[in-house]
């Protein structure tokens, strides 16, 4: 099965390529007010409005070192059209075999959000889910 | 029920195409249940819509294949080939009947029972059937479509418009007529498409005379309907979602209002009691008015039953008006039935008619009138997708609020306007009428700037507040989608729209910024309290103080937006006002002398094709204002109000044409001083120069300085002289200096043109 690779935090993410539409650059977003703290704001792509979140506040952990670039993995959840933001994005890959079940204990920030391990690229990448992810925390 | 009917014979015809394989494949095999299912669910689905339509004879037949195969599918009786062609002999005379129903003819009835006998399992194996031969039919004037795929049609027409834009900002000083026709061309679809989302009210009425029909059976009422207004459009998701709540209306009108006949004739009423229906367009919104002529709603007992109930105190109770009291009937809870029937009165009711009404940013008004009857009138926007709003800005922020909840904007510093600090709560004093102030930048914990104007919302059944914000931008429609339900989840938005400029933009929601601030309170009174409007024809108006002081009204949908622009940037050119504005140079219209400098209030009108600024002192109010009863003045509570006629500015504005003005040729004397010290003047006084070098033959007239062109025709000539006196022989010259002269002179040429 075919994954997206992503970095936050330093770890290695797996995203199920079929559940991805597409990768963004971030542009000029429309804040919520008084909305969740991982809510960064809402953006259009094309005539859409996407939910931009931003993932590492939505697990709990410190903003990321101000860049330039800032790049969004889109996803559809329910009806609704998100942009998860994302630290690096590394590769696309055939995962090397099935997910697994994760074994040992995740971090608290990874408890919620990660649902599998999948080997790909010779390495473990933390399958997350991204319904999770925009639930936060 | 047209509508209606047609859409019956295309969803009929369509799933016949669908299963006319599958018929054959169970000709085949009979065992296949897949194949079983699919047949029954089309009988089952006629059967159903049949008894909806009043088509007994169809009903009849789908009904006979549906038990049949009923009795196949729970295994009570054998699919054998006897009845495998029964069936497909009614799925065709469905098809056939249905093509009659199409092109309005009748088809004998007796096939009908033969092949209704031929079901009964003691019935003779017939012989097999051929499908008749297909039958003339009328071609389709109509196809179903998915609401998703017109959906997705709008936003590909959205996708256009912001394409557009991107062109237009990158050919701006190209030839525009290009862009103008893909304007117009993207307007028109875009128009075209949210039509086809509009379906004609027919579709929710074309149920209720059966409803009233047995209803009025099943209670011993006599109730005659009257429905009128069944072509006005809504919406079809619209016309989903006040299904229920009508329905519940009706119900409630037959089952409490109208009196049974007996004491109808007491009371010296007709026995028949009437029920009317009526739709018609209001601007953006639909009204539709349920009116009966019944008892009317007994207030007093619905008051002792809210007491009882402890919805309102004793004392509260006593001070409620009658519009309140009768307003009550809108809180849960309540019925005023003595007994729960099986039609109505469980005490679910009127509430969610009004819950579900004001979901969809509609309003629902009581006018009760006891002994005589009562009014429901229900308000709802056009379309779910496409609401008109007022953008306003605070804390830097753009944000869209629907303009079905704002009665009026006023400047806080404005004339009888107050606001005051109490206790830490701010509140304003608009004409004597105190409202909670909500600071919009503050609520959102945004940027705290000044707020120097305040917009009146009402929201749905709440009580009115003031929305401080710092400026209010533009009033516009807007497509509004639904947002994540992370957004939702804050309680302060709607929505979110996509404007012209693809930034989103949250459209707040007025009942919710108030629960927020903390104001909601139970509006006992709601909507309902208010007076039923009378049915004044009116039109939405901006209403503004012109620079002369005089009060005027423009027509709203002609208002583009209201921009504060430099004096700087107005010209006088030929005698005309124009106004250099965003790289383009438009008329302008003044009532009276412009300031210098500084800054002047525009309001930027267009009909979608010519565009005019109008100078404004300042802008005071939207209303709705009464059509004007001739010289176009109306009368805006009580005072006369002049709506300024548009066109006639456009016309007035507009640059004589060049072709019409006279032609004038300077011959001077080669040393260019007509050119330096005559251009101007002429020019000004609505001259048009001939280029250096033309014929003066093509000119109307000739300005020749002594001694140059004395072949020249006298009629069209004006000589100047250097002297101030004339020389004899040429008293009709004209001293150089002289510049009335000089004027008068080409006027006396030109014939005053």
């Amino acid at each position: 099965m075919l994954h997206l690779i992503v970095a936050i935090d330093g770890q290695r993410i797996a995203l199920p390529a079929a559940a991805v539409e597409s990768v963004i650059e971030l542009d000029a977003l429309t804040p919520v007010p008084r909305g969740p703290a991982h809510l960064l704001g809402l953006m259009a792509l094309r005539s859409r409005v996407l939910t931009v979140i931003d993932s590492r506040a939505a697990i709990g952990l410190p903003p990321a070192p101000p860049s330039e670039r800032r790049e969004a993995v889109v996803v559809e959840v329910e009806g609704a059209a998100y942009a998860l933001t994302v630290d690096a994005l590394d590769d696309v890959a055939e995962a090397d075999g099935p997910p697994e079940p994760v074994r040992g204990t995740l971090a608290a920030a990874w408890a919620g959000v990660a649902d599998a391990v999948v080997p790909v690229g010779g390495a473990l990448a933390l399958r997350i889910n991204p319904a999770a992810l925009i639930a936060g925390r | 029920m047209d509508e209606l009917m047609g859409d019956f014979i295309a969803e009929t015809r369509e799933t016949m195409e669908a299963i006319a394989g599958e018929i054959v494949a169970w000709e085949a095999d009979p065992a296949d249940r897949a194949r079983l299912d699919a047949i029954f669910r089309f009988v089952h689905t006629v059967k159903g819509s049949c008894g909806f339509l009043n088509l007994t004879r169809l009903g009849r037949l789908a009904h006979a294949a549906e038990d049949a195969l009923a009795d196949v599918r729970d295994g009570r009786r054998p699919a054998d080939a006897a009845l495998v062609t029964a069936v497909l002999g009614i799925v065709d005379r469905i098809g056939a009947l249905v093509d009659a129903i199409d092109r309005g003819e009748g088809l004998p009835d007796a096939e009908d029972h033969r092949l209704v006998a031929a079901l009964d399992r003691r019935a003779p194996a017939p012989a097999p059937v051929a499908a008749p031969p297909p039958a003339a039919r009328a071609p389709a004037r109509s196809i179903r479509v998915s609401v998703d795929l017109l959906d997705r049609m709008m936003a590909g027409v959205s996708d256009l418009v912001l394409a557009r834009n991107e062109l237009a900002r990158r050919f701006r000083d190209e030839d525009e007529a290009a862009l103008e026709r893909l304007t117009c061309t993207i307007g028109e679809l875009r128009e075209m498409i949210t039509r086809t989302r509009m379906a004609r009210v027919d579709s929710l009425f074309a149920a209720l005379p059966r409803l009233v029909r047995d209803l009025s059976a099943e209670l011993g009422r006599q109730v005659t309907l009257s429905i009128d207004g069944g072509e006005v459009e809504l919406d079809r998701e619209m016309i989903e979602m006040i299904r229920d709540p009508l329905t519940h209306i009706v119900r409630n009108a037959i089952d409490h209002g109208i009196e049974p006949a007996a004491e109808r004739i007491a009371r010296g009423k007709p026995a028949a009691g009437t029920l009317a229906l009526a739709a018609r367009q209001s601007g953006n919104q639909i009204l539709i008015e349920v009116s009966d002529d019944g008892a009317g709603i007994d207030t007093a007992r619905l008051v002792a039953k809210a007491v009882a109930a402890g919805l309102v105190d004793a004392g509260e109770a006593a001070r409620l008006t009658p519009a309140c009291a009768a307003g009550l009937i809108f809180r849960p809870g309540l019925s005023t039935a003595e007994a729960v029937t099986e039609v109505s009165g469980r005490g679910v009711g009127m509430d969610v008619v009004r819950a579900n009404v004001e979901r969809i940013g509609g309003s629902v008004a009581l006018d009760n009138r006891p002994g005589e009857g009562v009014r429901l009138t229900l308000r709802m926007p056009m379309t779910l997708t496409i609401i008109p709003a007022l953008t306003v800005s605070a804390g830097g922020q753009c944000f869209a609020l629907p303009r079905s909840a704002i009665e009026e904007i006023v400047r806080a510093d404005g004339p009888a306007v107050s606001v005051e600090q109490v206790g830490g709560a701010t509140i304003a004093t608009v004409r004597g009428v105190r409202q909670a102030v909500v600071d919009l930048a503050g609520l959102l914990a945004l940027e705290a700037g000044p707020a120097p104007l305040l917009v009146l919302v009402r929201p749905a059944g709440g009580a009115r507040f003031a929305l401080a914000v710092a400026t209010v931008l533009d009033h516009e429609d807007l497509v509004v989608k639904p947002a994540a339900p992370a957004v939702m989840a804050t309680g302060l938005y709607a929505g979110v729209t996509l404007p012209d400029d693809n930034r989103p933009m949250l459209l707040l929601d007025p009942p919710g910024l108030a629960i927020a601030a903390g104001i909601a309170t139970v509006d006992l009174a709601g909507p309902a309290a208010d007076p039923a409007p009378e049915p004044v024809a009116t039109m939405p108006a901006l209403l503004f103080v012109a620079l002369d002081g005089a009060e005027r009204a423009v027509p709203l949908p002609l208002v583009e937006r209201i921009e504060d622009v430099a004096a700087d940037a107005v010209r006088t050119i030929r005698g005309r006002l124009r106004l250099a504005h965003g790289g383009r140079v438009i008329p302008l219209v003044a009532d009276a002398a412009l300031p210098g400098e500084g800054s002047l209030r525009v309001l930027h009108l267009s009909d979608g094709t010519a565009h005019l600024a109008l100078a404004v002192a300042h802008v005071a109010d939207i209303v709705a204002l009464p059509l004007p009863c001739g010289d176009g003045i109306a009368v805006l509570d009580g005072r006369p109000v002049e709506l300024v006629d548009v066109p006639a500015l456009i016309a007035a504005a507009a640059l004589p044409p060049p072709q019409q003005r006279p032609l004038v040729l300077l011959a001077d004397a080669g040393d260019g001083w007509m050119e330096m010290m005559l251009r101007p003047m002429l020019e000004a006084a609505g001259y048009c120069l001939a280029p250096p070098g033309a014929s003066p033959g093509d000119a109307d007239v000739v300005i020749a300085a002594e001694g140059q062109l004395q072949q020249a025709a006298p009629g069209a000539l004006v000589r100047l002289r250097a002297a101030n006196e004339a020389t004899e022989g040429h008293e009709d010259s004209v001293w150089r200096y002289d510049g009335a002269g000089l004027l008068a002179a080409l006027a006396a040429r030109t014939g005053g043109r």
